[in-house]
């Protein structure tokens, strides 16, 4: 399903992963439009968080390229990544734990694309009341909870003003009003900054019911790309979850 | 000995200890610092202050600057060092995984400016005079040695704009980030090389400042370097690595120590001493006496 419209935000091209003989990624290629909320599901070790260690530049792929608004993305510095537009958050929450909320926000607003002064603020504040912090911005964030925590990462991540984040299991450890909130925060952020979301997620009842596309990755291969009813009815899909049905 | 005690020796060893104290609090600054982002132990600090010390000395000797003018040469002039050391040398080694490159780095220079020392200035324990080495202030019977006091001032001095480099500035928040977790600090956008350059420059810049502090206080050799790296490691466990304040109330700390400790175990005994400390922390307070341990939730 490589698309090849105009209309293209992220193009993953024959990606492989080696890590010395195991191969984690295997012909890996993804086309994630603007204003896309795509889901990416599949079973414990399937290579999910290696994709987005790839894209951020954390690894780089064994073959493959990588383009981000139609520019070749694969052999640049993780920081200048993140330059380009792509925010990412992570499934043990990082955040600087000395450093306050408004701080965070600035370090992600100042350095995600290297704006200053007034501009920056600016855009640390939006983000914060996007993500419904601005009231505790004085706050150090050791003091915070977990959900509070993953809305700054959020929100650092907005004020670096991207085109695409990469969400690598927000919902783990929330509760469900927690999650309702983060769903919202999710939709809002997309609606008004016109934004991506590529989204790594354990809870698959979550992500088909809220993503209008989903992937599914096993055992490095990406087995489907579909809508979430496709997916749901995916033969491959249902035997990498449960297993080969037994005769 | 106790015979001679008295409430205004007392005094004394505790305000000598404080003056010398925060010599090795300046040097623990850098260590700190430099520590923070590239998470190596730069054992050549104690070398580079050493070197700047005779930098001054040189300034003084040859051309006739006073030590406390020749700061507004030796500092600048260490930090474009410190930018020039980490730009050819580090740059490399600060992205790999494994630290032993570049804290085997620092140890090679630690050695390279150690033996230049020797060839240009010899072994032979030098120190500075100028008309008001010998100068002390004496309020009620402590005597105040006006260097010293110098030594003070800069070391708070130079503290106290770390701190409102560190707080108040763009660059600042992205090395207390840096120091914080690296990685993450790449992914938000910050460039790792550029908190590194600036780590360098203010750890080096500070070891310039702990240099000319030296010059007139005690006297000097070219291997003096490698015992003040080890004292400003010690300052460093004891006041905690990553607070600015932590680091210089270690020396501090260290210096009452040694101060102290010569008086009432004896002279050869203040290292140990110090050692001692130092092992004691490690053993029931490794994260240092001055930072409030924040727990993760």
């Amino acid at each position: 399903m490589v698309s090849t419209s105009k209309e293209e935000l992220l193009r993953l091209e024959g990606i492989y992963k080696r890590f010395g003989g195991l191969e984690v990624l295997q012909d890996i290629n993804i086309s994630i439009g603007p204003e896309e909320i795509v889901g990416l599901i599949g079973p414990n070790g399937a290579g999910k968080t290696t994709i987005f260690n790839l894209i951020t530049s954390f690894y780089r792929p064994t073959q493959g390229s990588i383009f981000f608004n139609g520019k070749n993305i694969t052999r640049l510095s993780a920081h200048k990544v993140c330059h380009r537009g792509i925010a990412r958050t992570f499934q043990l929450v990082r955040t600087f734990s000395k450093m306050t909320v408004m701080e965070n926000a600035m370090v992600g607003a100042v350095f995600g694309k290297t704006q200053i002064g007034m501009q920056a603020s600016h855009n640390a504040a939006e983000a914060l009341e996007l993500v419904g912090l601005a009231n505790k911005k004085d706050n150090l964030v050791a003091h915070l909870t977990l959900s509070d925590r993953r809305m700054l990462e959020i929100a650092m991540a907005l004020a670096s003003m991207p085109s695409l984040i990469l969400l690598d299991e927000p919902m783990a450890g929330l509760n469900s009003a927690e999650i309702g909130n983060l769903l919202k925060v999710i939709e809002k952020a997309r609606d008004e900054r016109k934004l991506s979301f590529l989204w790594i997620e354990h809870k698959v009842d979550e992500v088909l019911d809220f993503c209008k596309r989903v992937m599914v990755l096993d055992y490095g291969v990406l087995i489907a790309d579909g809508s979430p009813e496709e997916i749901a009815n995916n033969s491959k899909v249902i035997e990498a979850y449960l297993g080969e049905p037994s005769a | 000995m106790i015979a001679y005690l008295s409430f205004e020796l007392i005094v004394q060893l505790v305000v000598n200890g404080i003056l010398y104290g925060t010599i090795y609090g300046i040097a623990a600054i850098g260590l700190s610092l430099i520590f923070g982002t590239m998470r190596i132990i730069f054992l050549a600090q104690g070398t580079m202050i050493i070197l700047f010390t005779y930098f001054g000395y040189w300034l003084l000797e040859l051309a006739g600057i006073d030590p406390f003018v020749s700061l507004l040469i030796v500092v600048p002039l260490s930090m474009i060092i410190g930018v020039l050391l980490y730009r050819s040398l580090f740059k490399e080694s600060a992205e790999m995984d494994d630290k032993n490159a570049s804290l085997l780095l620092a140890v090679g220079i630690m050695f390279l400016v150690n033996n230049l020392m020797l060839v240009m200035w010899s072994a032979n324990p030098r120190m500075a005079n100028t008309a008001y080495t010998e100068v002390v202030f004496s309020p009620m019977g402590i005597t105040i040695p006006f260097t010293r006091l110098i030594a003070l001032g800069l070391a708070i001095l130079s503290a106290g704009l770390l701190t409102l480099f560190l707080k108040k500035t763009y660059l600042g928040m992205a090395v207390r980030a840096a120091s914080e977790n690296m990685l993450y600090a790449t992914l938000v956008g910050i460039n790792p090389h550029r908190v590194n350059t600036v780590a360098f420059a203010i750890g080096i810049g500070l070891a310039g400042v702990a240099g000319i502090g030296v010059l007139q206080i005690v006297p000097f050799d070219p291997f003096f370097g490698f015992t003040f790296a080890l004292k400003a490691l010690i300052a460093l466990a004891l006041g905690g690595i990553g607070s600015v304040f932590g680091a210089l109330m270690g020396g501090i700390l260290l210096g009452l120590l040694e101060s102290l400790g010569s008086f009432f175990v004896g002279g050869g005994w203040a290292e140990a001493v110090a050692f001692g400390a130092f092992l004691l922390v490690l053993m029931f307070r490794p994260e240092g006496l001055f930072v409030r341990s924040v727990k993760k939730a």
